[in-house]
């Protein structure tokens, strides 16, 4: 789950909501009340979670209910249909389908909070972030991966064998082609991103020209190819040993990435996402690395519920 | 990545030369003329909004294919949801008596739920939809999901805020 700058009013008023749908006591409501009181804010974070809970109304409940259920399933099942592939471009939904009807793929994937190394066959070094998924199909004439989900690291290897077959990485949208070099792919919400550090990439969107991509620059791949230059990102590129190193970046950002890695909700109040932090932290522990960043700015960490995180001013 | 604006021109013989094939090919998918016309118009719409070069596609028909697929899954989507909605709507005992105009926007804004629930993900968005229209309480939810109370009611907390985020500028 990523962090996002939210308006604490529409946090507490979510975990309001929570509490009155399981039943409160007169106690929890007074308590309530004095929320409601205490800002304006908190009154209208409270119109809107009341006009959504209400905007279900003209619906027939049963109806909606088998409707919205009956779809979801058909989904499920479609999904399960492809191998699991989950989260797959339709594009790459079909190739990947292919391929593995016609040979059986390794399969190498990481659980949320913690990543993983493995040498290739070619020698490539390939590292995974949590929560990834990569579809191996090297040897035999073959050199590619198939990036399902999550973010990958990979330092092209060069054992003799493979010298004459180029290493490809596919995400939806494009294949990338690695000249010598070290660099990270990771899936997003739309599309890809891909993040040189080293050597070059050439990248080759499936409807438009060939680019190459140079270490200390990145590019976003739209689902369909489309390619948008970004801002390199040298966060991205360090988490293989398990550290985050910050130098100088906004706290915001810092959060986000810990985010990554947090089991359940990280939100981050928005007087605090100019912070500069200059840190070493564990990537894998964000509430370890939350009470470091803690011990060194004037932050503090606020968890009402295991599962609910937010990081205020001291 | 900065897109030049494309000459009408071009984009007129664009138009010209695909039109008449991708109509054929969605009427061939949704076997209804009038369908494959508005997602034919719907197809082309997409590719302007995105700029897209029309001189550099070197697979053009590959292109608008992709786009009306996509299309053409959402289309049925909202055919199933629809539906299977309706469907639902005749089998209750008592039977509902709604305008035609009602009937509408009843499927309008289940649409519109759906799509706000789209990003949710999986259990957060059932206990959600389980508590609101089926009415039940946390322990049945939790029941059912095969997860603890505790549980239940942080889905319940992720799933609104994810609506309130949605249904506001999020920061409020």
């Amino acid at each position: 789950m990523s962090a996002a700058l939210v308006a604490p009013a529409l946090e507490q008023a979510a975990q309001w909501f929570a509490l009155r749908q399981q039943g409160w006591s007169d106690d929890d409501q007074h308590r309530w009340q004095a929320w409601l009181r205490a800002d304006p804010e908190h009154a209208d974070a409270w119109q809107r979670v009341e006009s959504v809970w209400q905007s279900f109304a003209p619906l027939s409940a049963p109806a909606a209910a088998k409707a919205l259920d009956s779809v979801d399933r058909r989904r499920r099942q479609a999904l399960r249909g492809i191998g699991g592939a989950l989260g797959l471009g339709a594009l790459s939904v079909l190739g990947l389908h292919g391929l593995q009807a016609q040979r059986r793929l390794q399969m190498q994937r990481t659980a949320s909070g913690h990543t993983g190394h493995w040498t290739l066959a070619d020698g490539s070094q390939l590292w995974l972030n949590a929560d990834s998924e990569v579809a191996i199909d090297i040897g035999n004439g073959r050199r590619a991966l198939h990036l399902l989900r999550g973010e990958l690291l990979l330092q092209s290897g060069h054992r003799p064998a493979f010298a004459a077959l180029p290493l490809s990485v596919h995400v939806p949208g494009a294949c990338l082609q690695p000249i010598g070099t070290r660099f990270a792919v990771g899936r997003e919400a739309q599309g890809s991103r891909l993040d040189v550090f080293d050597g070059a990439v050439r990248c080759l969107p499936l409807f438009a020209a060939a680019r190459e991509v140079r270490a200390g620059s990145a590019v976003q791949i739209g689902p369909m190819g489309g390619l948008s230059a970004v801002d390199a990102d040298p966060l991205r590129g360090d988490w293989q040993d398990g550290r985050l190193q910050v130098q100088d970046t906004r706290l915001i950002r810092v959060i986000d990435e810990l985010a990554r890695h947090h089991r359940g909700y990280l939100g981050c109040d928005p007087a605090l996402s100019a912070l500069k932090v200059t840190a070493v932290l564990p990537r894998l522990d964000s509430l370890q690395a939350l009470r470091l960043l803690a011990r060194a700015l004037p932050l503090r960490i606020e968890q009402p519920w295991p599962w609910w995180t937010v990081v205020r001013p001291r | 990545m900065a897109v030049p604006a494309i000459s009408s021109a071009t984009l007129a013989g664009f138009y010209r030369e695909h039109h008449g094939w991708l109509l054929g090919w969605l009427r061939r998918r949704t076997h209804s003329a009038e369908c494959a016309a508005d997602l034919t118009q719907d197809t082309f719409l997409r590719l302007l909004s995105r700029r897209v070069d029309t001189t550099e596609l070197r697979l053009p028909r590959a292109y608008l294919s992709t786009i009306a697929h996509a299309l053409l899954v959402n289309h049925w989507r909202r055919a199933d949801l629809q539906r299977a909605y309706l469907a639902a709507l005749a089998e209750q005992p008592e039977p509902v008596h709604a305008s035609a105009e009602e009937r509408a926007q009843a499927l309008q804004l289940l649409h519109a739920i759906a799509d706000m629930l789209a990003g949710l993900a999986a259990r957060p968005r059932r206990a959600f939809l389980l508590a609101r229209l089926s009415g039940l309480g946390y322990a049945e939810i939790g029941l059912q999901l095969g997860v603890s109370e505790r549980m239940v009611k942080k889905y319940m907390a992720q799933a609104m805020l994810h609506c309130l985020r949605l249904s506001g500028d999020g920061t409020a």
